[in-house]
């Protein structure tokens, strides 16, 4: 080529260009539209990483936060059983080196020595001889010196053999460890004594070499040690002669306790010492045996193991994003190389990394939706720009038809074409990643993202290069806009031409089916997905499933596809219809709606997008906040919940509803797997708790009627009566024999109380004891005051509340009384005669037939009195004259009439069950879920045995309940539900002796469930009741504030809403790109109807109808589709935050009256930019319409 | 006149409209020597603009042959034919909007065509000067083309439809928007055309007293060739309603008749002849 040649093709390409230019200039106006939804598309693109990058950051900064110091730093150790102060400089430094490459992130707090523990061995009086004489340890080794001096071998066969007598633990010993650091000084302050001076830590005398040291002053404390003092110490893992007395020198107080310095070491009760006297009397002191009571030639402690620690607090502020992997290599790095410089002491633990572990499961499980949701947000916006770029080719026909006339080849018109692509798509470009970030940013101020970002901007995180994702959204915008053509370039001038005043009805989807072949796609994928799942699991990693992501899209793709098809059918009816009615308003519309049916259906689509990706946006985010709502009710299981010992039957008093709940776990018998059970109390549970109507194939009300059909309340025992204040009765222990007495048995000896177990109305089992115990002596009148049971409880397993009436007399039995050997009933025979229940109204006689004896207490009414006298007589010395009956009669401790007779069984060593009288219970209604009814083979009407703790038990189903609030508890497999007051019966209403444990604690209701709108009320009213804080507290609004303060799940909520708000800034656009478009091709009629007389609101009206039927269309179908669409996302959020499905699981929450407003705001704008549009032909002058007609 | 620039023999054009086929060139043999100046009158649906469309090459003959300057047009490719465009053919449509785009200045509209065909930028812009001088436009270079009159409009498509000296002006009414005068002018404008440079041109047009000022009026009824007229020994006059007629400037210069003539009325009809001439 030569030089003139080259100059022609650059000066060719200039003018190229400049032809190029001036028509991007010229069609500047249509060609917004296309740099709208390129600049939108390629910042579409580039927001998915930035702005997962900066949802991540929120995130990473609340997991940091929410893990605290303790969370996030990293603790290298070493453990040393050879420790010497050149190892642990050693560890020191490979550990120090390296912790240098992690700076600034980490920065090293401390570094501290600790033994394992010791125990402190008392010099005096440790040992007693035979003489009675209490010798120290000193005494001994010194005796046993001089037996050893003594010893002369001539004179015996033997050596001397004997031990030395190195002091041995005692059995309670106390037990501390030694601490040093580098700065140990400035860690504790001294209270009293002094720190030993360099190189006076040990201190030589005739106790041999003894160490100076500092204690902590509660060890000084339970010592009772003094400057001064001294004792011996030895190391619980070193051999015998590991160990060495010790000097009290000075007693010390942490400055600060609760320093993380002191990690879960209590400082106070540790022995300091100096670096340098930590390793001499770790490594071993080297001693003339001659001075060494026990002859040895090394004291100290060699061997002990020593743990040096060091810690390092992580920077969380100076930790980014964008670091993570850098810190997380840093950390794995520093592991290998502190590991391998220190020849493999020490080890680094970092409970970061099991952080940042979850959080990156947490980004995939939780941030998937987000990228499905950006990736459908992105088709639309790819969308838009086809049919923008569809558009400006339709009016571009008769242009290129003349480029074709004058001689344009192909490749001429595409390049024109595609110049003028790439000049939109590139200013797009350049705008792009502003755009997304600005995108990105403006989220912080969306809510609930901006209750973590405090309202402010999103801080836009870049921690992936953006360059990809920035070069995949220009390929596409650039494809999309400029390959449009390449159709067009090779039509024939005359199509143009056509093509210019009668646009395609078909587009090549359909020319070829395509469409349909992306629904079968759609549908095998959908069927495929369904089967497989949408995160991957592999091993321990989770991951994505691609296709997942994708699929959405496919979705949306199809979707528009079918619709394009589907819709000008629609269309052309309607507008068929139109035609009908004689308004020329509604008929002109009508014609062009059945004439071009294509173009208004490209339009609908258009709106159906907007419409639905909003409807899906706020379907999204409505399912979601209800999905919160509905997990935090299920965590919480109401309003809120306090859980304590017997918390379950605290009064709140007025403005709460409250219901017990006991907790407990059993299963089938013989099984051996255990499922979670929680009993209510069937009447207030169901006003309390806060249900799903999944939760069971029964409605709330029929599923815990079931467990007590008709609303009776199961019988526990013999019900007294309303008034009942306690039982009332005269009896006595059978006397011991004649021949007995001989030997003045001690009536305390078998001396009894009766104890019963009633259940008051809110069923709460109470044990009580009888006022005074029966004796033999005399017949005794005695009381068993139910107001008596606040009394008998102890500890904290406690009712807060007395005894509530009407009572159900549950249990009966013997107590021996507590003063002598053991308090089992031993054959002891007891008469009872009158016991009545005592009421406010007198007494009523009690019939204790309905009471079963179990193991062994034989109970028999109507026993002649005479009996006890007659037994009396039973075993008499030889030679007594055993009385007359009349005789008998005369005895003080005879009584006319009959008695109840208890007789319990003899005490044997085996059986250690309680002689009883006792309700039976009958078989309790359980409701099951499916897992125990597979396990048991349990049908609706059908009873199996049961075991619960130790206790077995006949149960009935009478119902299915497949979840329940706050059974989540994955260790136990299948959820039962009882009713609380038969089973706490059942499992507690056995006699218990009174020294296993405190008489009135049995296993209740430990959960109270509060039904209020001020939980916070609810809480302080239950601390005060019970007097302390309680064990755990729940509320709904707490752990809803758990699961939303999750910045993904929130961040997707937010990108959501600014997707749908993008949605909608599209379809206005495309909107008033396409009347713009369509009142220029018919401003010629529009004129000529003007100049005819038509009105020009009619002539606005027609475009708006026309528009109000498109936009009505697609809005409808849209909002349809958006929901649907949201249907199909539910299963990726029923993986929560550890890849586990969530409880309950995430169910579609449609927002009607959201929905209807967004579509009518949706509405009301796209019509106004319509009339906006339509200004032109329907505001314009007379004269300039005769102009337009003219033309 | 140095030989057929355009030859169509038995051509046939079938126009299929859904289902129905409408024949719109019917057996048409028809052929134009170079530098000849012909018009196509007919009725509406005679074929007239689907023959300009053929010898456009923007339509396939659906049989017979057609070659304009030696380009056999049946059966062209796409690359030949957008040579075709380039060298041998020009195009005027009807619409000058259409004709012109407007985001181009005068001369850049000019210079088009040659862009297209990879003309050095001195010599179109030489090209382009000279044939907006040819035109008269030469003072409106830079202007833009929303600024001009319908016919200053239509004299710029000419220099675009010429830009590339193609030997075959094709024009579709080219003056069905403009008034009598500017119509006259454009004419004019060709005719000096064809005799200066040998443009071959060949009107559609339905003002007959435009057709009798080219050389010859091609009359096409139903797709076929219905009369041929020498311009000079015979033409079709229109008899305006005040009975006024007019004829072509040549016949009448050929007749040596001036500014005034003398009629008289025969058995065929009425002869006209020259003032000084005697009654035959």
């Amino acid at each position: 080529m030569t030089h003139l040649e080259a100059q022609g093709v650059r000066m060719r390409f200039v003018t190229y260009g400049g032809l190029v230019v001036r028509r991007v200039w010229a069609k500047r106006g249509t060609l917004i539209g296309s740099f709208l939804g390129s600049a939108i598309v390629i910042s579409l693109f580039v927001v998915v990483p930035l702005y997962e990058d900066s949802i991540k950051a929120v995130d990473l900064q609340f997991a940091l936060a929410g893990a605290g110091e303790d969370g996030t730093s990293m603790v290298l150790s070493a453990t040393m059983n050879d420790f010497s102060l050149a190892i642990a400089a050693e560890n020191r430094t490979a550990v120090v080196e390296n912790g240098n490459k992690l700076a600034p992130w980490y920065s090293q707090s401390f570094e501290w020595l600790r033994t394992r523990e010791f125990v402190v061995i008392p010099i005096e009086g440790a040992l007693m001889t035979d003489e009675g004489e209490r010798l120290g340890w000193f005494d001994v080794a010194q005796r046993w010196r001089e037996r050893k001096a003594a010893f002369v071998p001539e004179t015996s066969d033997e050596q001397f053999d004997e031990p030395p007598p190195y002091p041995g633990p005692p059995r309670e010993a106390l037990q501390y460890r030694a601490w040093t650091g580098t700065d140990i000084k400035s860690r504790v302050q001294l209270v009293s004594g002094a720190w030993p001076q360099e190189g006076a830590e040990r201190v030589v005398d005739g106790e041999g070499v003894v160490l100076q040291a500092v204690i902590g002053v509660d060890l000084a404390r339970v010592l009772d040690a003094s400057i001064g003092d001294r004792f011996l110490t030895r190391p619980l893992v070193t051999g015998l002669a590991g160990f060495a007395p010790v000097v009290v020198a000075g007693i010390v107080e942490a400055v600060d306790p609760n320093d993380p310095y002191w990690g879960i070491s209590r400082p106070d009760e540790l022995m300091f010492y100096e670096l340098n006297a930590f390793e001499s009397w770790m490594v071993g002191v080297a001693v003339d045996p001659a001075t060494d009571p026990w002859e040895r030639d090394v004291t100290g402690f060699p061997g002990v193991i020593v743990n040096q620690r060091f810690r390092y607090d992580l920077n969380q502020d100076n930790v980014a994003f964008k670091d993570i992997p850098e810190l997380r290599n840093g950390i794995a790095q520093m592991r290998a190389s502190a590991a391998r410089e220190s020849g493999g002491r020490v080890s680094t633990d970092s409970p970061l990394i099991r952080l940042l572990d979850q959080f990156d499961t947490r980004s995939v499980v939780v941030g998937a939706p987000i990228q499905a949701i950006l990736a459908l947000v992105v088709g639309g916006a790819i969308y838009f720009l086809v049919y923008t770029a569809s558009l400006t080719l339709e009016r571009e026909g008769t242009e290129l038809a003349l480029l074709r006339s004058r001689g344009a080849g192909t490749w001429q018109t595409v390049g024109i074409h595609i110049a003028q692509s790439a000049i939109v798509t590139g200013g797009a470009a350049a705008i792009a990643p502003f755009l997304a970030r600005a995108l990105v940013a403006v989220t912080g101020r969306v809510p609930p993202m901006s209750d973590l970002t405090g309202g402010g901007t999103l801080v836009v995180a870049e921690a992936q290069s953006l360059r990809p994702f920035l070069v995949g959204g220009v390929i596409l915008a650039f494809g999309a806009m400029g390959l449009a053509i390449v159709p067009f370039a090779r039509r024939s001038v005359l199509e143009l031409r056509v093509l210019a005043s009668r646009p395609t009805t078909k587009s090549i989807w359909q020319r070829y089916n395509l469409d349909l072949f992306a629904v079968a796609l759609s549908l095998v994928v959908l069927l495929q997905l369904r089967q497989r799942g949408f995160i991957i699991f592999e091993g321990d990693k989770v991951e994505l499933d691609p296709i997942a992501v994708v699929f959405p899209v496919l979705l949306l793709f199809t979707g528009a596809l079918l619709l394009l098809r589907l819709l000008p059918f629609v269309l052309r009816i309607v507008g068929w219809s139109m035609t009908r009615s004689g308004h020329l308003s509604l008929a002109l519309p009508g014609w062009h709606l059945s004439r071009n049916p294509v173009a208004y259906g490209r339009l609908a689509l258009l709106v159906w997008l907007t419409s639905g990706l909003g409807a899906f946006a706020l379907t999204y985010a409505n399912t979601l906040n209800t999905s919160f709502t509905d997990r935090s009710v299920f965590e919480s299981g109401a309003d809120a919940r306090i859980v304590a010992d017997h918390a379950g039957y605290l009064d709140l008093g007025e403005g709460f509803t409250t219901t017990p709940v006991m907790r407990t776990a059993g299963g089938p018998s013989q099984r051996g797997r255990l499922a979670q059970i929680l009993a209510i109390d069937p009447e207030t549970f169901p006003t309390v708790t806060g249900w799903r109507d999944d939760y069971s194939p029964l409605s709330l009300d029929e599923v815990f009627t079931a467990l007590r059909p008709d609303k009776e309340i199961a019988r526990v025992g013999i019900g007294l009566p309303e008034d009942a204040t306690g039982l009332r009765f005269e009896g006595i222990v059978q006397p011991p024999t004649v021949l007995a007495n001989l030997d003045s048995p001690d009536p305390r000896e078998s001396a009894v109380s009766v104890v019963v177990k009633v259940m008051d109305a809110r069923g709460r089992l109470w044990t009580i004891v009888s006022s005074e115990e029966l004796t033999f002596e005399e017949w005794r009148s005695v009381d068993v005051d139910f107001s008596t049971g606040l009394q008998l409880t102890s500890g904290t397993k406690r009712y807060v509340d007395p005894p509530v009436g009407p009572f159900e007399l549950h249990t009966l039995w013997f107590e021996l009384g507590s003063n002598r050997n053991g308090i089992r009933s031993n054959g002891n025979n007891v008469y009872i005669d009158d016991m009545v229940v005592t009421t406010a109204s007198g007494e009523v006689p009690l019939d204790l037939s309905e009471l079963e004896s179990v193991n062994g207490l034989s109970h028999r009414s109507n026993i002649a009195n005479l009996g006890l006298i007659q037994d009396k007589y039973e075993a008499v010395p030889p030679g007594f004259e055993v009385p007359a009956v009349d005789d008998m009669r005369q005895d003080p401790l005879y009584r006319d009439g009959t008695s109840d007779l208890f007789r319990s069984p003899r005490r044997t060593t085996q059986s250690t069950l309680i002689p009883e009288l006792r309700y039976r219970v009958a078989p309790l209604n359980v409701l099951v879920d499916a897992d125990v009814q597979s396990s048991t083979g349990l049908d609706v009407g059908s009873s199996v045995r049961m075991s619960i703790g130790l206790v077995d038990l006949d149960v009935i189903m009478v119902g299915r309940v497949d979840l329940m609030p706050t059974m989540t508890d994955n260790r136990f497999t299948g959820k039962m539900v009882f009713d609380q007051r038969p089973l706490v019966a059942t499992l507690n209403g056995a006699a218990t002796w009174s020294v296993n444990r405190p008489v009135a604690a049995v296993s209740g209701a430990d959960e109270l469930w509060i039904k209020t709108d001020n939980p916070d009320a609810a809480v302080r009213r239950a601390t005060a009741e019970l007097g302390t804080a309680p064990d755990e507290i729940f509320t709904a609004r707490g752990s809803a504030a758990d699961f939303a303060g999750r910045p993904v799940q929130i961040g997707l909520v937010a990108i959501l809403f600014v997707g749908a708000v993008t949605s909608v800034v599209l379809a206005l656009a495309g909107v008033v790109s396409y009347v713009l478009l369509a009142v220029s091709r018919r401003a010629r009629e529009m004129g000529i109807l003007r100049a005819m007389g038509f009105p020009r609101r009619g002539v606005a009206m027609t475009f708006a109808l026309e528009q109000v039927v498109v936009l009505g269309l697609g809005s409808v179908i849209g909002v349809y589709g958006g929901v649907q669409l949201m249907r199909l996302m539910v299963p990726f959020l029923q993986l929560g935050e550890t890849a586990a499905v969530v409880e309950p699981t995430v169910r579609l929450a449609v927002a009607v009256p959201v929905l209807v407003g967004y579509v009518a705001v949706v509405a009301v704008l796209l019509v106004g930019a319509v009339l906006w549009a339509t200004r032109r032909v329907s505001a314009s002058q007379m004269s300039e319409v005769l102009r337009e007609v003219e033309r | 006149m140095t030989g057929a620039m355009v030859e169509c023999v038995d051509l046939i054009k079938i126009h299929k409209q859904g289902v129905l086929e409408v024949v719109a060139l019917h057996g048409l043999n028809f052929s134009m020597e170079e530098g000849e100046f012909v018009s196509v009158v007919g009725a509406s649906g005679a074929g007239k603009s689907t023959l300009l469309r053929v010898l456009a090459g923007l339509e396939q003959p659906s049989a017979g042959t057609v070659s304009v300057d030696g380009v056999e047009l049946s059966g062209i490719d796409r690359r030949d034919l957008t040579n075709y465009y380039r060298r041998n053919v020009g195009f005027l449509w009807q619409d000058f909007h259409r004709n012109l785009l407007p985001y181009l200045n005068v001369r850049a509209n000019v210079e088009l065509p040659m862009l297209l065909a990879g003309v050095g930028a001195r010599r179109r812009k030489a090209r382009a000067m000279a044939l907006l001088e040819a035109v008269g436009l030469r003072n409106l270079a830079f202007a833009k083309v929303g600024t001009m009159s319908g016919g200053e409009q239509q004299r710029l498509a000419m220099c675009v439809a010429l830009a590339m000296q193609p030997k075959l002006l094709l024009a579709d009414e080219p003056t069905g928007e403009l008034d009598t005068h500017t119509s006259i002018g454009i004419y004019e404008l060709l005719r000096e055309m064809c005799e200066r440079d040998g443009l071959t041109v060949l009107v559609v047009t339905h003002d007959v007293a435009l057709a009798t000022r080219t050389d010859r009026v091609v009359r096409l009824a139903d797709g076929r060739l219905v009369t041929t007229q020498g311009g000079a020994d015979e033409a079709v006059v229109q008899v305006a309603s005040d009975g006024s007629v007019q004829f072509p400037r040549e016949m009448l210069r050929a007749a040596g008749i001036g500014t005034t003539t003398r009629a008289k009325r025969t058995d065929d009809g009425i002869l006209i002849r020259p003032m000084d001439s005697h009654d035959a």
